[in-house]
């Protein structure tokens, strides 16, 4: 079972999701954090969020990329899993070193024939599209709730550019299908949850 | 206090005084023009998001604002009006100031909308009450 809470920046959704890891009351609570630590910043974020988590007794996985490696052991039937979050994952899956290297060291198109920026960043969404998929499918099926962290970054009518539009399209698609599988989807609006699918308004 | 929220241009300060029409008597504070001590005193308050970005330009730190904006506003008058674009909807920004500003009006948003009796949020002119 999957519950999915979007919402802006500080608008509380981390807390709101970690609420609803909590109330499940699994035996076991299991954070995914998909950040990747750069700088003073990040550091700073990842203090925060342990603050906000520190004694709810969530053991943490760090895992930037690749869910579908991952393998928590045992049947997961008293498992929660908490992943924080898309747009990390995302932006890892998609502009994440190892990949850039991997794809160029596999790129074997003829010359003559090469391909547009625009093209290959797209094929790329597409891979990390499949691979997010098969990442999520493969928590699901060692817990009995995955609460999923998304957000909303799609509301300021900018356009980036088509790194950062495959980027959106990529976090876009994973929302819907994110939403399409969650019995629960919920968007926080200043720490408020507002209820978008499964019946409770309680978090 | 009753908060209201949502994007810019969505018909916010229209709605509020029709769903609240004593509001019709109040002066409108702005947070884009107002001195923090008059925006502050004010039970009509717009723009809590420029009166943020104002203050942080003027080199106050995000963790104090974080740790006592909220609390001045409801005390100075608990039971205000207060509106506030919501701006953390977009592709986080490159720049360090403008991701500070987002961040720490989303907070502030949060421990207002806590202390709220009433939360409202406007999209496209129509008022939805989230609390």
């Amino acid at each position: 079972m999957i519950y999915l809470v979007s919402g802006g920046s500080g608008s509380g959704k981390s807390a709101c999701a970690e609420e609803m890891a909590v109330l499940a009351g699994g035996a076991e609570l299991v954070y995914i954090a998909t950040m990747e630590v750069i700088g003073e910043e990040g550091k700073r974020k990842v203090c925060r969020h342990q603050r906000l988590r520190a004694g709810k007794g969530f053991v943490t996985v760090e895992c930037p990329r690749n869910l579908q490696e991952i393998n928590l052991g045992g049947c997961g039937e008293e498992r929660v899993i908490l992943l924080e979050c898309i747009l990390n994952l995302a932006a890892n899956e998609l502009f994440g070193e190892d990949i850039k290297k991997a794809e160029e060291r596999g790129n074997d198109t003829p010359k003559g024939r090469e391909e547009t920026v625009e093209s290959a960043v797209l094929k790329r969404a597409k891979k990390a599209a499949e691979r997010m998929k098969e990442g999520i499918r493969n928590l699901e099926e060692q817990c009995r709730l995955l609460v999923i962290v998304s957000g909303d970054v799609f509301s300021d009518g900018v356009d980036y550019g088509e790194e950062t539009n495959a980027y959106l399209a990529l976090l876009g698609e994973m929302n819907c299908w994110i939403g399409a599988r969650a019995s629960k989807v919920v968007e926080v609006v200043c720490g408020i949850p507002v209820r978008l699918k499964g019946m409770g308004m309680e978090v | 206090m009753i908060f209201i929220v949502g994007g810019m241009g969505q018909g916010k300060a229209e709605f509020a005084q029709e769903q609240f029409p004593e509001l019709k008597h109040e002066i409108l504070s702005d947070g884009e023009s107002a001195s923090w001590e008059e925006f502050m005193g004010a039970c009509f308050g717009m723009n809590l998001q420029a009166m943020i970005r104002r203050r942080l330009e003027n080199g106050e730190t995000s963790e104090a604002l974080e740790r006592g904006m909220a609390q001045e506003l409801l005390k100075a008058c608990p039971e205000r009006v207060i509106l506030a674009d919501e701006i953390g909807c977009g592709i986080v920004p490159v720049d360090t100031f403008s991701r500070s500003y987002r961040e720490v009006t989303g907070r502030i948003c949060c421990q207002l909308a806590r202390e709220s009796k009433e939360v409202w949020r406007v999209v496209a002119g129509i008022g939805q009450r989230i609390k």
